[in-house]
């Protein structure tokens, strides 16, 4: 479940150079030490080092973003029943 | 006088049973492993008539004319020699609650009931229960040294896969301790097999899979008083059981206290439905279409992976998901979307090429969650290529078991028995798996397996002296041989079986 969007928080409305920046805060954060995490939609997993790597170089491959955000569902989701989402989001 | 007449007929029976051989003794290979449990239950009855007579003979002998110390120090002695003879309940009773699995190791190493049939791995298992609440890595790597100086039968087959839980590889125990069933019952003490049973009851109890509980169970040849506990609460969450029978399984299983919880948990919950209720309305379970490919099959892909991971995948969910992303990425509107948005983030592929990349990934993601707990499900462009490649994984896998198999016969070190029947389960869980994938023609992959097993079989029984696993290894390539009529081969492999394990 590694999602490059999952594991920066970002969803697939987001610029190169969010993701640059989001990359770079994260990997900070994981320099000093700090034990971080991210969600997706079926539970919550480590991050390190090589899966923040790895979700960087993949987002800034356009076939490759293309693909995760095909496959990418909001890490929130609704248990069960429909929810309305405005026509403007899609 | 008559107590020392008594004494030395009964010296001269154990003598004459301890050289004698029994008739059941005549009718089968000396080398083959019943024959050796025979001759070890024989001589351990003659030793135990003998010990019995002269203690009898000499403690009377000492009573009667008076020196009553020494006859009480003769029925000590008449009776230590006993339990060093029967060492089984001190170990059971004393030495495993205790903890000292060095002592119950090796008391169980001098053989008797219930390891007659192997007391190799006998030891062992005592060695691995006295350790079982601590982690002493150490302790488990010498006891699973002393597995090496037998071949493997059911005791050490047991004992490897409580090694296996020790260390924390729940897999690997599981499919050790479920492969107990392949060997010939006359390799396998029932005591092991017991504890074997209760294992997996547990471990399923832990997974709350509580049907598979109830039909193991079920099928067990005879349950202890924690494993009838356990089916119980299986039956009771099942709706199969009233709350007294529920009473009474809890009062009569051992560890009151801490299995009040279990007690607890079924006494309250109400009782589930036999099957689950699956729901089909695939609208219901996704975020009514947010995202370039809409989320439907997108959702079911991610409800797919958690219910892999907690091994509850069935059929439906499958079946569901693989007709989702049939209906998603031959969808006309999805492709227009999708070379839009290409263009915005300027790609090197065409439309065409990243579907068919992501349908290939897809492919690749659906295989890995193969086999559902049900029937493999078919129909679609993606169940078709994923159980494609599920079906080629399992080719793979039995090639390379076979490889290493086939590898050890001439390496310089060569594997452990364990080993060698991990691999050995390799191959029938991969031929199982693809039987259950592929609706083609199973014959071609039988003879590819085969066409090596043969030899190995060979090598196991004659070279390696691992008899019971080349016997379990026969059974199971002559039950397939006949499944799909390869009758030469069948006739080959019946030969070991015929001979015992």
């Amino acid at each position: 479940m590694c999602n490059p969007f999952y594991v920066l928080g970002l969803t697939p409305a987001a610029r190169a150079a969010q993701i640059t920046l989001r990359y770079r805060a994260l990997q900070s954060d994981l320099g000093r030490g700090q034990a971080l995490t991210f969600a997706t939609p079926i539970g919550t997993e480590p991050l390190n080092a090589e899966l923040l790597t790895r979700a960087h170089t993949e987002l800034r491959d356009p076939d490759l973003r293309l693909e995760h955000e095909l496959r990418y569902v909001p890490a929130k989701r609704p248990s069960s029943g429909l929810q309305v989402v405005p026509s403007g989001a899609r | 006088m008559t107590e020392l007449v008594w004494m030395s007929i009964l010296v001269g029976a154990a003598v004459v049973v301890g050289v004698v051989p029994s008739p059941p003794l005549a009718n089968c290979d000396p080398a083959g492993t019943r024959a050796q449990s025979l001759r070890r239950a024989e001589l351990r009855g003659s030793i135990m008539l003998a010990v019995g007579g002269l203690t009898a003979g000499l403690g009377l002998h000492a009573c009667t004319r008076g020196a009553w110390g020494t006859g009480a120090i003769v029925l000590l002695l008449g009776a230590l020699t006993a339990l060093i003879m029967q060492p089984g309940p001190v170990v059971r009773g004393l030495l495993v609650p205790l903890g000292a699995w060095r002592w119950a190791r090796s008391a169980s190493r001098w053989g008797g009931p219930p390891w007659l049939r192997d007391p190799e791995g006998g030891a062992a298992l005592m060695g691995v229960l006295a350790l079982r609440r601590r982690s002493n890595e150490h302790a488990l790597e010498q006891l699973e040294r002393g597995l090496m100086a037998a071949p493997l039968r059911g005791a050490g087959l047991v004992a490897a896969g409580l090694i296996a839980d020790a260390r924390g590889d729940g897999t690997a125990a599981r499919r050790l301790l479920l492969s107990v069933d392949n060997l010939d019952p006359e390799v396998c003490p029932p005591l092991a097999r017991a504890i074997a049973n209760d294992w997996l009851l547990e471990d399923a109890a832990s997974r709350d899979r509580w049907a598979e509980v109830d039909v193991r169970s079920g099928h067990a040849l005879a349950l202890s008083a924690a494993g009838r506990l356990l089916q119980t609460v299986a039956r009771r969450l099942l709706g199969h059981a009233s709350r007294w029978e529920l009473l009474r399984a809890w009062i009569s299983a051992p560890g009151r206290w801490k299995t009040w919880a279990l007690l607890e948990r079924a006494w309250d919950e109400p009782a589930m439905a036999d099957f689950p209720v699956v729901d089909r309305d695939l609208s219901r379970r996704a975020a009514n279409g947010f995202g370039l490919a809409g989320t439907g099959a997108a959702s079911l892909h991610l409800d797919a992976v958690k219910a892999h991971r907690a091994g509850e995948l069935t059929t439906q969910e499958l079946d569901r998901l693989g007709r989702a992303w049939d209906e998603t990425l031959w969808d006309m509107g999805l492709r227009k979307r999708v070379r839009a948005r290409s263009l915005e983030l300027d790609c090197n592929r065409t439309v065409e090429e990243s579907m068919i990349e992501l349908h290939r990934s897809l492919c690749v993601e659906v295989a890995s969650m193969m086999p559902p707990t049900g029937d493999i499900p078919r129909g679609g462009k993606t169940l078709t290529r994923s159980v494609g490649l599920f079906s080629a994984a399992q080719k793979h896998r039995i090639k390379c078991a076979l490889d290493r198999l086939d590898a050890a016969r001439s390496a310089p070190i060569s594997p452990t028995s364990v080993e060698l029947w991990h691999d050995w389960l390799e191959i029938q869980d991969g031929y199982a798996l693809h039987r259950r994938a592929d609706v083609s023609e199973a014959r071609p992959v039988f003879q590819a397996i085969d066409a090596k097993a043969a030899t190995i079989v060979h090598w196991l029984w004659h070279e390696r002296g691992e008899r019971p696993m080349a016997n379990a290894a026969a059974t199971w390539l002559t039950m397939e041989a006949e499944r799909i009529q390869e009758d030469e081969s069948a006739q080959y492999h019946r030969q070991y079986v015929a001979a015992g394990p």
